[in-house]
């Protein structure tokens, strides 16, 4: 399907000569993704890496650019879907009568407020674009899991969000502020400071009055399913330690001078139940910057840059039950007491930290932890990951739901569908010094092995029905219509509120559905 | 040994990572200590890979070198005068060599000739070894 010449030159005259194209090399290369393949499947399509292929792609350069366009896409009945870096299957539309909004012209750090402990910025800013900015000003930014290069923008407003540094920088839903929102009928609403009549500013994200931050994402975001943000404040963090940053050497294997007040600890708790207990008293204490339980293959994968350098860390993955965790600190008193709660915990919980002792990580690792690149890793064993699961909840909750998990996942271990990870494949980290806790399951499959997408696309239909008999929360992927029908009566109908919201933000059912929830 | 049959220079394959994960044993003090008079060569093969592993302790070194593990002749004990042999799948090995499988576990699937063994009492040498890589260099 293509536009009609008409509807392609208004678009043409919104954004400019150059910045539309409906041609096929690139209408087809924006109808890829990544694990597209395991979400067809889901659906009931074809295990193929393709969305369905958009009319056209655009690329606006302004919120009045893109709210012109949501205007004409509501004038001719064309859905919208819109993408600011664009990683995964939920940049993609779900139907051929659609366009593409690129916001990758949309680049810019809009402010820093040092004082207040915000930035304003576009969807096209990285997380590490970011990062760099911040570090100027001894600030840091709450990073997802994903890694530096995906949109805050994006996981801020409209996706997921739990990152390494959780502990310290909670989760993306967390650390909304003002917003700059499209409305899927071309309105713009300015959410909380940013509304004021009088000196309007981006430091709060409500104002009097119910708060439309739920509207907004909710917990999981809308993916594109209720308009386009254009511009978010996000609040800011002390950076953890000096922001001195000197790496050297070629990629993968950088070399980095170590910030002098940065120590890792690994220990394996060697059962659940010790883990839990040792988790939450790390927690407890506010010392972490990184805390996390992942599986000992994943151990070895985080210190990992190749499958040979994962093998050679065999005798890593032997813990049982690890624990990673990280500190740092700007001055040498406060890195010396959290040394000193480390060594009480490690004595009370008679624990081992093996760093240093077992084995000593190369210094890119602390580089990668700093700048919450360490998600990569997960791709390593055999070119694909997904994560099922994907709960927030406290951490009983999330090493019960760990635990149920193992012989789910070994039995699709034994079919030779995914990657043997002795069904072990967690990773689990602390929000907000232990408040609550994220736990999601990566799995590794093979994207390119027709057998192991359906393989893995059916392991993450058992995840999910597993979680729903055994109450393990809700997973990361509800998304869609057929997610939230499935769900939604199990958790207080909520999807029947959610459709009215859709109902009412998207009359013309315009902004692109496919990973939010339909109208009636 | 035939040359073709021996790759001196690199070692390949499955051979090359049993290298990877036992050749830190060559600097833990410990190791030197315990198998100072240990002299003994496990041949470790993994059927669904091209390449077994030749694991040569030599009193307080560990060596491995990579054998063609196709024909079977290579692997003869009268060719590579190995003391144990220990033959398996490579999901296995990893079960054993990252201690998620019991002795039990070991012993079924021996039964169900999962896992061939000769040389059991040296073979016992290989999972001390794996032990130690668990254990503090102090």
């Amino acid at each position: 399907m293509v536009l009609e010449t008409k509807v392609f030159n208004e678009f043409e005259g919104v954004v400019g000569v150059g910045n539309i194209d409906d041609g096929e090399v690139i209408t087809n290369t924006y109808s890829y993704n990544w694990c597209m393949e395991i979400f067809n499947y889901m659906e009931g399509k074809e295990p193929t890496p393709f969305s369905p292929i958009p009319k056209a792609v655009i690329l606006p350069s302004s919120t009045e650019e893109v709210q012109k366009i949501v205007k004409l896409c509501n004038k001719y009945g064309i859905v919208f879907k819109s993408q600011s870096t664009g990683l995964g299957p939920w940049n993609q539309p779900s139907t051929d009568n659609s366009v593409v909004l690129d916001l990758r012209r949309m680049n810019k750090i809009v402010k820093i407020d040092v004082k207040n402990l915000y930035a304003v910025i576009e969807p096209y800013v990285s997380g590490a674009q970011l990062q760099a900015e911040l570090m100027r000003y001894n600030l840091n930014c709450h990073m997802p899991g994903a890694g530096p290069m995906v949109s805050p923008l994006a996981s801020h407003t409209s996706m997921n969000g739990p990152g390494f540094t959780s502990p310290q920088t909670g989760h993306s839903a967390r650390n909304v502020l003002g917003v700059e929102w499209v409305l899927p009928d071309g309105e713009i609403l300015r959410l909380g400071s940013t509304g004021m009549k009088n000196h309007p500013d981006w430091f709060h994200g409500d104002g009097p009055g119910p708060s439309l931050r739920g509207i907004m994402r909710g917990w999981a975001g809308a993916k594109s399913g209720i308009g386009v943000f254009t511009r978010v404040a996000i609040k800011l963090f002390p950076y953890p330690c000096s922001t001195e940053f000197n790496v050297k050497g070629n990629s993968p294997n950088y070399n980095f001078d170590i910030p002098d007040f940065m120590k890792l600890y690994v220990m394996d708790c060697g059962n659940f139940k010790k883990l839990e207990s040792a988790m939450l008293r790390v927690e407890e204490e506010e010392i972490s910057f990184m805390c996390s339980y992942l599986s000992g293959l994943a151990v070895m994968a985080i210190f990992s840059n190749s499958i040979e350098s994962l093998m050679d860390k065999m005798a890593i993955g032997r813990m049982k039950a690890p624990i990673v965790v990280l500190i740092a600190a700007r001055t040498e008193r406060e890195f010396n007491y959290k040394q000193k709660v480390m060594d009480q915990i490690l004595q009370d919980f008679k624990l081992k930290n093996i760093i240093g002792e077992i084995y000593t990580p190369k210094p890119i690792f602390y580089a990668e932890a700093l700048r919450s690149n360490l998600g990569l890793h997960g791709f390593i064993a055999t070119g694909g990951f997904q994560s099922s699961k994907g709960c927030a909840d406290t951490a009983a909750v999330c090493l019960k739901s760990t635990k149920m998990n193992i012989p789910l996942k070994k039995r699709f271990i034994k079919k030779a569908v995914i990657a043997n990870d002795f069904g072990e494949g967690t990773w689990m980290t602390s929000y907000e010094s232990g408040h609550y806790f994220h736990m999601e399951a990566p799995t590794m499959f093979d994207q390119t092995n027709e057998h192991s997408v359906k393989g893995m696309a059916e392991y993450m239909e058992q995840s999910n029905q597993l979680d729903l008999l055994k109450h393990l929360g809700a997973p990361f992927f509800v998304e869609g219509t057929r997610m939230h029908e499935l769900f939604g009566p199990h958790m207080s109908n909520y999807h029947i509120w959610l459709r009215k919201i859709k109902e009412v933000f998207d009359p013309n059912n315009i902004a692109d559905s496919g990973f939010y929830i339909s109208p009636k | 040994m035939s040359r073709s049959n021996s790759e001196k220079a690199t070692i390949r394959g499955f051979a090359g990572l049993i290298n990877s994960v036992l050749t830190p044993l060559n600097v833990n003090d410990k190791f030197k200590e315990k198998f100072k008079n240990t002299n003994v060569k496990i041949l470790l093969n993994a059927v669904n890979l091209k390449y077994a592993a030749l694991i040569i302790v030599d009193h307080g070194n560990v060596e491995v070198k990579s054998i063609l593990n196709k024909p079977k002749e290579n692997l003869k004990k009268k060719r590579l005068g190995w003391d144990a042999f220990l033959e398996m799948d490579t999901q296995i090995f990893l079960a054993i060599a990252m201690n998620r499988i019991s002795l039990l576990g070991v012993a079924k699937k021996w039964l169900f000739r999962k896992i061939k063994m000769r040389g059991i009492r040296k073979l016992l040498n290989l999972l001390k070894m794996f032990k130690l890589l668990t254990q503090s260099n102090e």
